[in-house]
């Protein structure tokens, strides 16, 4: 495997260097190493990702260039073989996920979707969306920290509009 | 999807509220005013007939008729094109002309390109009673049609 080291720049000033196969999983990276926009010496910065955002994606991304290269390795593995590292990697992702707040998740979502890296996009939304899954629109503002701009009589419309849908 | 577009809450609601189910993403409507139109930009609508009459404990032809009504008002509420819509129904609403309503309100007016019917034989319809699906509702092209649970008699120029 090439070891070629690329560096990435947080938008608060935090180096970080990761191996360009890894960087590879951002589309936006991969992108500008195709039309050889990487310098070698100088880092990529990224300005809308601060360091505590960008370690978490760099930890993402190392995770699944490992597994990636697990694949090509053991091409003939068993079915149980490849059931068990399926569940290995779901078990890593879901305890990344856990180890985050629901504000971090934000944050982590918005840098996914600005480097273009489908599958953190699809693991954090899904993430999201089961924690509002099967609750309450009491329940969601609490879970969002938002505020109720509605007055009971707007609420109340919305309900009758979309009775379809509640209960 | 657009690199670095997705700089506002707007947009990431957008990627998540689609990962729900329909009524799911409908009732996050309430929560605020920032959430309240996000559900109608979705482009993929599931409305599965029983599984609403369940969780709403229906039991009647009434109700029944509510939750027909009330669906074709979600299916106007929704905004601009879908790319596909599912739908389960009982045979009532394919007697009462209901599902002629919705298939021409989703070919004509939502230009749905995959439409998936699913008919469930239910307790109202113990005989299997015959109806038909008029081809005029099918006035605009569709990608995609898919059924279960229907039967042709083309000779008839009608699917029932």
């Amino acid at each position: 495997m090439s070891s070629n080291m690329i560096m990435l720049k947080s938008s608060d000033g935090a180096s970080f260097e990761i191996e360009e196969a890894a960087a590879r999983k951002s589309k936006i990276i991969a992108n500008m190493i195709e039309v050889e926009c990487v310098d070698e010496d100088k880092a990529i910065p990224l300005q809308n990702v601060t360091g505590n955002i960008l370690a978490l994606v760099i930890e993402y991304c190392n995770k699944h260039i490992v597994d990636d290269d697990d694949d090509v390795a053991t091409e003939e593995a068993s079915e149980e073989e490849e059931e068990a590292k399926k569940k290995k990697v779901d078990d890593w992702e879901a305890e990344f996920m856990n180890s985050m707040s629901l504000e971090t998740m934000f944050e982590l979502l918005l840098a996914a979707n600005y480097l273009n890296i489908k599958s953190l996009i699809d693991l954090v939304c899904q993430t999201i969306a089961n924690n509002i899954k099967d609750k309450t629109p009491e329940e969601v503002r609490k879970i969002f920290s938002i505020e109720n701009d509605f007055t009971p009589e707007e609420e109340e419309e919305i309900r009758k509009e979309n009775a379809w849908a509640f209960g | 999807m657009l690199i670095g577009s997705a700089n506002s809450l707007d947009d990431v609601l957008l990627l998540i509220i689609p990962r729900l189910s329909t009524e799911e993403a409908i009732r996050t409507s309430v929560v605020s005013k920032r959430w309240k139109h996000v559900w109608k930009q979705m482009s993929h609508l599931v409305f599965d007939m029983l599984r609403i009459i369940k969780s709403k404990k229906l039991r009647d032809l009434d109700g029944l008729n509510r939750v027909a009504t009330s669906m074709t008002t979600v299916i106007n509420n929704h905004y601009g094109h879908l790319e596909s819509c599912e739908i389960t129904h009982f045979s009532y609403q394919g007697l009462n002309g209901m599902l002629n309503t919705w298939i021409r309100l989703l070919t004509c007016v939502k230009h749905t390109k995959v439409l998936t019917l699913r008919r469930y034989i239910d307790i109202f319809d113990r005989e299997r009673k015959v109806f038909y699906i008029s081809l005029d509702s099918f006035s605009h092209h569709i990608g995609a049609l898919h059924h279960s649970r229907y039967i042709h008699t083309f000779s008839k120029a009608q699917i029932p």
